[in-house]
């Protein structure tokens, strides 16, 4: 056989062929699921699908304001919350430690990265969601209500805002392995110009942050993909409430949860099933659009600081 | 006084014997050349006397390092680093700040200069000495990655000149450059003897013939001479210097 191939080598590559195109056929079948079978509700409904937030499905009333914006507000609450926690523990773990130390502290990372949604669900409505209210959401509302996102005084906890940080937690080591890999990834050459300029410990940790910034902000657009798709977690603490505010300490709900909670009973009403494809059509077009921004942004920014 | 002593230092990587007594003075305001082949610990000595080589955990390092009259391994080094500025083999600006800030960041930080006019006026000092001036004047807001590799290293020698250090080292700045780049950063140096006192590292024997005050011959991890540059030059002790500097070796 030409090139050395040996026969036995053609027949491995052969049997590698179908389960890599059986995935790739899978993901384009859901896609196409997913968009014939929203076709008949964007037909019906149009751009109010996603303009209104009146829900009333007894009279084949569908608006996916609502959802579509807890969607994106529990997102953008959990990237920042995700922020908080990831950048200090990037720099303790990479700067602070090393050796044993810093094993135990990055397979704790990776460990809770592992953990399933529901214990985070489970912990997040039995205690978080209380906590955060009496600790949080009610000395904001005390003493900010004035601004619109706390003008409302929280009942339970179950929140758009509970969900938010919550969604956050979960997806802490998700954005930290991110946001340290691309920092270890930083040349020595750079961290030694900054010691060889006399900066100190902060110092450098500044430079060089300020330096992984693009690599942070993929980080974080990653991460808010990921928590646009957060179901359980979501299903369990914003409380499931069509009911549209500004105020992120009322209950709301994200399309994920809309999708997971209303998904079994939806053939009971008309075009139900069509509109929550339509919302996960929308999810999924947004998840699609910020993966490949942030793997780009991620792509680019590794070409021209770490080669 | 002097600049920088070294007393009887010796330097362990993982077991490995990597510099062998050194024992070594820099005077004030002079050009001290250590030269040698590659592998033969040059590199390794200036790490020392910034204590970069702390940043390898598996070094261990005894004997004696003044810099500037203190015991460089009892005061904190952060503390002492903001004395000694280091240009490095291979030039490392930042590559997300401009040609500007990557001087004034090395000004600031050490708070040379703190008001808008003076880190003007210090980033423009810094290039001229460094020869780079009449080249990035007009972009001084473009990136690094605009600049040669010449021009870059001597980007990355007005940064180390920024924050105004007592004592200079130079890792073979010249090794991975165009000679007139290299002439440059040569005659840059030669002028700054005046404020600085310069450590350099080369290769290069003629390298050192040019720049040099003292010069010190290490092979193998010992210093095998070292002497004023035409008494080492004119007169070399040992067979090997002699080869070095013919260019044998």
């Amino acid at each position: 056989m030409a090139m050395g191939v040996s026969r036995k080598d053609k027949i491995f590559f052969l049997s590698l062929i179908p389960p890599s195109i059986t995935l790739l056929g899978i993901l384009v079948v859901t896609v196409i699921t997913i968009l014939s079978n929203s076709l008949e509700s964007l037909s019906l409904y149009g751009l109010s699908l996603i303009a209104s937030s009146i829900w009333d499905p007894e009279n084949l009333k569908y608006g996916l304001l609502a959802p579509i914006l807890g969607s994106i507000t529990t997102s953008t609450l959990a990237i920042l919350t995700a922020l908080v926690f990831s950048i200090p523990l990037t720099i303790l773990i990479a700067e602070y430690s090393s050796g044993f130390v810093k094993n135990v502290l990055s397979s704790i990372v990776e460990l809770m990265g592992g953990i399933p949604t529901i214990v985070y669900a489970i912990w997040a409505s039995t205690y978080f969601a209380s906590l955060l209210k009496q600790y949080v959401m009610d000395p904001l509302h005390a003493y900010f209500s004035i601004i619109p996102l706390f003008s409302c005084k929280p009942i339970t906890g179950f929140s758009i805002f509970t969900a938010g940080v919550s969604i956050g937690v979960s997806i802490v080591p998700y954005v930290t392995s991110m946001i340290l890999e691309a920092y270890q990834n930083i040349p020595q050459a750079l961290r030694e110009a900054c010691l060889g300029i006399g900066c100190t410990k902060y110092e450098s940790v500044k430079v060089l942050m300020s330096l992984a910034k693009p690599a942070v902000l993929a980080s974080l657009i990653l991460g808010f993909a990921r928590s646009l798709g957060e179901t359980t977690i979501a299903v369990a603490t914003v409380g499931n409430s069509m009911y549209l505010s500004s105020c992120i300490f009322s209950p709301g709900i994200t399309v994920s949860a809309l999708i997971a909670s209303q998904f079994a009973n939806a053939y009971l009403y008309k075009y139900a099933e069509s509109v929550l494809y339509a919302s996960a059509l929308f999810i999924l077009f947004i998840a699609i659009v910020l993966s490949f921004v942030g793997l780009s942004m991620l792509i680019k920014w590794r070409v021209k600081v770490v080669v | 006084m002097y600049a920088v002593e070294l007393d009887n230092v010796n330097v362990y990587i993982e077991g490995k014997h990597i510099l062998k007594n050194i024992t070594l003075r820099v005077p004030y305001n002079t050009i001290y050349v250590i030269m040698g082949p590659s592998g033969s610990g040059k590199t390794t000595i200036l790490r020392v006397i910034n204590r970069l080589i702390e940043l390898n955990p598996n070094a261990k390092i005894d004997g004696s390092v003044k810099v500037l009259g203190y015991d460089a391994f009892k005061i904190d080094p952060y503390d002492l680093r903001k004395h000694i500025g280091m240009v490095f083999q291979i030039p490392n600006p930042f590559p997300h700040m401009t040609i500007y800030d990557n001087v004034a960041i090395a000004a600031r930080i050490n708070r040379v200069a703190r008001k808008r006019e003076e880190l003007d006026e210090i980033v423009r000092w810094a290039l001229e000495k460094a020869m780079l001036w009449d080249e990035v004047k007009d972009r001084l807001r473009s990136y690094p990655h605009v600049l040669s590799g010449g021009q870059k290293q001597r980007l990355c020698l007005a940064r180390a000149l920024a924050m105004k250090p007592k004592i200079l080292l130079l890792d073979e700045p010249t090794a991975n450059i165009d000679p007139v780049n290299a002439r440059k950063i040569e005659e840059a140096i030669s002028a700054l003897k005046e404020e600085i006192t310069i450590i350099m590292v080369t290769h290069s024997p003629h390298q050192a013939a040019r720049v040099a005050d003292h010069v010190a011959m290490i092979y193998s991890g010992s210093i095998i001479e070292q002497g004023p540059v035409s008494q080492v030059f004119l007169n070399p002790k040992t067979d090997f210097t002699a080869k070095f500097l013919k260019g044998e070796v």
